[in-house]
């Protein structure tokens, strides 16, 4: 389970990539509908762009067995985990 | 126009303006750049030129051609040839007045070269510095060539037919070509056309210097030198220009602005060479372009040509028309732009459409900059024009691509069709 910290870290990166406000992402939020015209690309991009922001490497099928926003914070966390890292960005 | 006879022929005009250059993005400001000699041909500031042998470009400085608003975020990820393509559609449909949607029967044509070669380069150096995982999953849509016509119709919110041509440097000619025969044959009301093309990356600039095609000169207000004997190469360009094309009759309908009438097109493939058309192969595109249009010759006041400093292919266009048009005394103007933008590849061809746009409303004619010496075989022809030719009707306009693929356009005053 992803900490609040480090699940409000991944709201502050999400944001960043989008170029707008993502503060009213939530650990329920869906993965695919709670940002408006985040497509199958942009998603793709966008993991792309956290993986930069954590130093993991998500594996190539994630996107279909995850389904909300907590999830993908709860997979970074164990990640890390497994690599005994922290956090290229803060 | 469903129910017409299918010999009827609808007449084609042109009701909006669209472009991207070196020399700005409004028409008016082009033909004036144009008229008065000015170049878009600088020092290379795109990438580091010390990696090249040609250190000049012609690039486009101060277009405002951000995006904004719907596909915006695929747009910025695209090829610059897009985005030229999506800001010069939307200033065509804009300056055009018209409303664009499902009720008319239109369609977009675009011409597109190179495409995303930049975008390609790009991805292949992050693969190999960053690893295959990192490369972007917008890769493969930035670069392919319809995405210019697929992003404008995206943001503009129609499900009109589209169609992309890769017809190399005749791609726009051919684009705003078959965009004509839509709308004359009577199956289109309305359509956008035209051409983009952007290729400023180091990959460009060594494949062209590879085939020798490249100007060396160091000298930006020097080269290129179409038609002059002094030619060593084409300067590289980039750009975007695109057209509203309408029926004539919906045009006058709703009381549009009609700045000009496309008479006649042509395309042909060459016979011996997928490098640079001969004699026989210029013929033979201009011929068809002039028959379509039943315009004689000798109607042709001013041709913009190919020519874009590449002497062996300036030359055998020179052949071309001297053979074609000069006899019986007629000496129509013959010009090239491309030593004001240097050579946009695909938008080539509907930049010089525009450029005869503003010929035949009475915009000063551009002198061919650099030209100064001329083959003596070549000195009866009318290369040296003035700004004042007098009044001009009929301009041919040229545009001959790798591959042989070669294509006449024929731009009327509103006035010179009765």
């Amino acid at each position: 389970m992803a900490t609040p910290e480090l699940f409000q870290q991944m709201v502050v990166h999400i944001g960043e990539y989008l170029e707008q406000d993502a503060s009213h992402l939530h650990p329920q939020s869906p993965l695919r509908s709670a940002v408006a015209g985040l497509d199958s690309l942009k998603t793709l991009e966008m993991i792309l762009y956290l993986e930069e922001c954590f130093g993991v490497e998500f594996e190539d099928d994630l996107m279909s067995r995850i389904e909300t926003m907590g999830e993908l914070a709860d997979y970074i966390e164990t990640n890390l985990s497994a690599k005994d890292a922290v956090p290229v960005s803060q | 126009m469903s129910g017409s006879p299918a010999q009827t022929r609808h007449r084609v005009v042109l009701t909006g303006i669209g472009l991207v250059s070196g020399l700005g993005d409004r028409a008016e400001e082009f033909w004036r750049r144009l008229s008065v000699g000015e170049t878009a041909v600088g020092e290379l500031t795109r990438f580091d030129p010390a990696r090249s042998v040609c250190r000049v470009a012609a690039e486009v400085h101060d277009s405002d051609f951000e995006v904004r608003g719907e596909y915006a975020h695929e747009v910025k990820r695209a090829g610059r040839f897009v985005q030229y393509a999506v800001a010069a559609g939307e200033r065509a449909t804009a300056d055009s007045g018209l409303e664009i949607s499902d009720d008319v029967e239109g369609g977009l044509f675009l011409g597109v070269s190179l495409g995303g070669l930049d975008k390609m380069e790009e991805g292949v150096l992050r693969q190999e510095s960053r690893g295959p995982r990192k490369v972007s999953p917008y890769l493969i849509t930035s670069m392919l060539p319809n995405m210019a016509a697929s992003l404008m119709s995206l943001r503009l919110g129609v499900s009109w037919s589209q169609m992309t041509i890769a017809g190399a440097c005749a791609s726009g000619a051919q684009a705003l070509g078959e965009a004509f025969r839509a709308i004359r044959s009577g199956r289109l009301h309305v359509a956008l056309a035209g051409g983009c093309d952007a290729v400023l990356t180091p990959i460009a600039f060594s494949s062209f210097h590879a085939m020798r095609m490249l100007s060396r000169g160091e000298d930006p207000d020097c080269s290129p030198r179409p038609f002059d004997v002094r030619g060593d190469g084409m300067v590289v360009g980039e750009g975007a220009a695109v057209f509203v094309l309408e029926e004539r009759d919906h045009a006058l309908a709703r009381s549009a602005k009609i700045y000009a009438e496309i008479t006649g097109y042509g395309t042909s493939s060459s016979s011996d060479s997928m490098s640079l058309p001969n004699v026989e192969d210029c013929l033979r595109a201009m011929r068809a372009a002039l028959r379509d249009g039943a315009i004689d010759p000798h109607d042709v006041d001013c041709i913009f040509a190919q020519a874009a400093g590449v002497r062996l292919g300036d030359q055998s266009e020179l052949a071309a028309l001297k053979s074609l048009f000069c006899s019986n005394g007629r000496r129509p103007a013959m010009l090239s732009i491309k030593g004001h933008i240097g050579h946009t590849f695909a938008a080539s061809g509907p930049l010089s459409v525009l450029a005869a746009t503003g010929a035949v409303n009475g915009r000063p004619l551009p002198p061919t900059r650099n030209l100064e010496q001329v083959d003596p075989e070549f000195e009866s022809l009318n290369l040296f024009p003035g700004r004042d030719a007098g009044s001009v009707r009929h301009c041919l306009v040229n545009s001959f691509g790798l591959g042989g693929v070669n294509a006449g356009l024929v731009v009327s005053s509103v006035s010179a069709v009765p």
